[in-house]
């Protein structure tokens, strides 16, 4: 039972943060219809910038949190205006190719100026430990589940609250009767965009303690966070954070009861088999468009 | 005209005098990893080379003549490396190659010059399958991962209360094959249980469901076979589940290098892994003395390569002292001498292979400390 308890305590961790990128994946396909394939980078690119202030300037960690998301979103914003926006009226085909040739530009470059060495991120608060009866809870934990619930909290409050969240999903669901209604819809899809970068970058700085900052990090991130939307249904926010958690779950409990060889195996199949059964993911009902 | 002839007439002077000069150096050809993926590996492989060359050309060479090793650059791409090869064999006409310190660069010359009956010398490359062959002009100087294996078993077999060992290794050659030597020599012996095999994808970061596995069978020992990295995390997740209280955590070469004390933190303290005698932390005198000279000579750190490819010039240096230069005569030398290295005398069994020692090191105090020799 300990063992168990303990299992679900990692495996959440773990799915908090895919779901927060998941969560990007997300909102791009919702306001964009974009599958963005350098999604994944912007967890690297969180990881590296939080690495850069927070260790080698020596920033605090609030300051380096907020400098982070900063440059995350200033980069969505770029990275849009690039790559994304010259290829609007083309071919889906089109921006899908450009959004892989976006991953791996970022990936290379990343890979010159960090010298393909692995880094570590200090722990946020303690790595030791801490003991209730048989099972040992890491405060580090803790704090990536709490920080990544806050973030998703906030985030579904901001498009559900504020003026600008009710033009985005305005955006989402009709864009041209929102364009009619004065929303300019290419200045949310380029807000949309920052915003996605900016919760990736968050999990990025979140998830670094855990593991170590290399420059290929954001490629599996990428893929497992993109799988995760898929699940819970592309385009919604709830389904996003559920398929995170799903994965993270499945991922441990494999590698612990079933079969380390083919942890990665299992977690696909099962993952193939709830998109047959519900080809529109698992929150999304059939004949529904994007929500 | 005139100028034209008389141009002519001191080219042929000029190369008269220059292939006079030749005569007295001894070219020796080399293919080395300078660029691309292995270029740590020849870099230090071309510094060990530098360094034998000078001992030997300030003792007069070998037999009155300069000793001087041509390096190619294999780019670290092994069709790349076959072909410089075959320029040092037909162009150069060198009467040996050193071969590269990038295995799958040794792998595609060994095609090469065992069509040719031509010595290839191998000082450092450490895929074991390079010996494994059955190649008859193939010598290797540098420690395999499957000799650290036995000697590991030797190791185990020895301590009464490491029984009960589990592994967890990089799904890839590189970490089952020696993990899956030490599990069957492990089954041979009487009093010694593997409780536990685990894999693990380069590149994975949550290792936590396989310790945790490891941990319900209680391992006395956790023997663990990857990068530097992987093994760094799986130090601390192993910690933050409580795993190193009853377990030793023991790892491969890889650990060696300083920046694994980097990332694993305090987590690293009290690991143990498997080394090459030929590495800086080998408390021998002659060891010590050419890590010293190296480190004021290059102003970085020693790494294994560079011991085994200065040992590797000094053996070869006697080989065509004592011979000549007749590869069959070559062949036979290396089959059937001993030689004196730095760190251990240098033999090769009957695949070329040299049965290196090992020793056992400790991280300790945030640096690494010897332990004991595990002799072959």
């Amino acid at each position: 039972m300990e063992t168990i308890l303990q299992q679900f305590i990692f495996g959440i961790t773990l799915g908090a943060t895919y779901a927060l990128v998941a969560l990007g994946f997300s909102m791009q396909f919702r306001a964009m219809s974009l599958l963005n394939f350098a999604h994944g980078e912007s967890f690297m690119l969180g990881a590296f910038i939080g690495l850069l202030c927070h260790v080698f300037l020596k920033l605090p960690l609030f300051l380096s949190w907020i400098i982070t998301m900063g440059v995350c979103g200033i980069a969505g914003v770029i990275i849009e205006f690039l790559a994304i926006r010259p290829l609007y009226n083309a071919p889906p085909l089109n921006l899908f190719i450009s959004t892989i040739g976006l991953s791996m530009i970022l990936r290379q470059v990343a890979n010159i100026l960090t010298g393909a060495i692995a880094y570590k991120f200090p722990p946020t608060t303690s790595e030791t430990p801490i003991k209730f009866g048989q099972i040992s809870i890491i405060p580090e934990q803790i704090w990536v589940l709490g920080m990544a619930v806050l973030l998703m909290f906030g985030f579904e409050q901001y498009l559900k609250k504020t003026r600008m969240g009710k033009a985005m999903r305005a955006v989402a669901q009709a864009p041209d009767t929102a364009s009619l209604m004065g929303i300019s819809v290419l200045r949310m899809k380029s807000l949309v965009f920052a915003l996605s970068t900016m919760l990736g970058g968050a999990a990025g700085i979140l998830f670094a303690p855990l593991v170590f900052v290399t420059y290929d990090m954001g490629l599996w991130m990428g893929i497992k966070g993109f799988i995760c939307a898929i699940v819970g249904g592309i385009g919604s926010i709830p389904g996003a954070i559920l398929g995170g958690f799903i994965l993270g779950l499945i991922e441990q409990v494999n590698s612990s009861y079933v079969s380390s060889s083919y942890k990665d195996v299992i977690s696909f199949c099962i993952l193939i088999l709830v998109i047959t059964v519900r080809p529109k993911g698992l929150l999304i009902r059939a004949g529904k468009e994007k929500v | 005209m005139k100028i034209i002839k008389s141009l002519i007439v001191v080219t042929i002077l000029m190369s008269c005098v220059l292939s006079q000069t030749m005569a007295q150096e001894l070219k020796l050809g080399s293919v080395q990893p300078l660029t691309g993926g292995g270029s740590l590996f020849g870099l230090t492989a071309k510094q060990g080379f530098t360094m034998a060359m000078e001992d030997l050309n300030q003792k007069g060479g070998v037999d009155g003549k300069k000793l001087d090793i041509i390096i190619y650059d294999s780019t670290t791409k092994p069709p790349v490396a076959a072909t410089l090869a075959q320029r040092l064999l037909f162009e150069d006409k060198v009467p040996l190659i050193f071969g590269s310190a990038s295995s799958v660069d040794t792998l595609a010359m060994m095609e090469v010059t065992e069509r040719a009956q031509f010595p290839l010398f191998t000082p450092s490359a450490s895929a074991p399958l390079i010996t494994e062959k059955g190649y008859k002009w193939i010598w290797r100087v540098g420690q395999t991962d499957k000799i650290c294996a036995t000697l590991l078993g030797k190791a185990i077999s020895r301590k009464s209360n490491w029984n009960r060992v589990a592994f967890l290794y990089e799904n890839t050659d590189y970490g089952r094959t020696p993990c899956e030597v030490l599990a069957g020599i492990l089954k041979e012996m009487k009093g010694k249980q593997v409780v536990g095999m685990e894999i693990y994808n380069k590149g994975d970061t949550d290792m936590t469901g396989q310790l945790m596995k490891l941990k319900n069978s209680n391992p006395d020992l956790l023997v663990t076979w990857g990068y530097y990295t992987e093994a760094a995390l799986i130090a601390r997740q192993a910690q933050q589940i409580g795993l190193r209280a009853k377990t030793q955590l023991f790892g491969n070469q890889s650990l060696s290098f300083p920046e694994y004390i980097k990332l694993a933190g305090a987590a690293a303290e009290g690991v143990m892994f498997i080394e090459s005698t030929s590495s800086s932390i080998n408390p021998n005198s002659k060891i010590q003395t050419f890590v010293k000279r190296y480190e004021e000579k290059f102003k970085r750190a020693c790494y294994n390569t560079s011991v085994d490819c200065y040992d590797g010039v000094m053996i070869i240096a006697d080989v065509l002292k004592k011979v000549g230069n007749d590869p069959k005569k070559i062949q036979n030398a290396l089959n059937t001498m001993t030689f004196e290295g730095t760190a251990e005398s240098i033999k090769f069994d009957s695949r070329g292979q040299n049965l290196k020692g090992a020793l056992m090191a400790k991280v300790e105090g945030g640096n690494f400390k010897f332990l004991e020799y595990l002799q072959y």
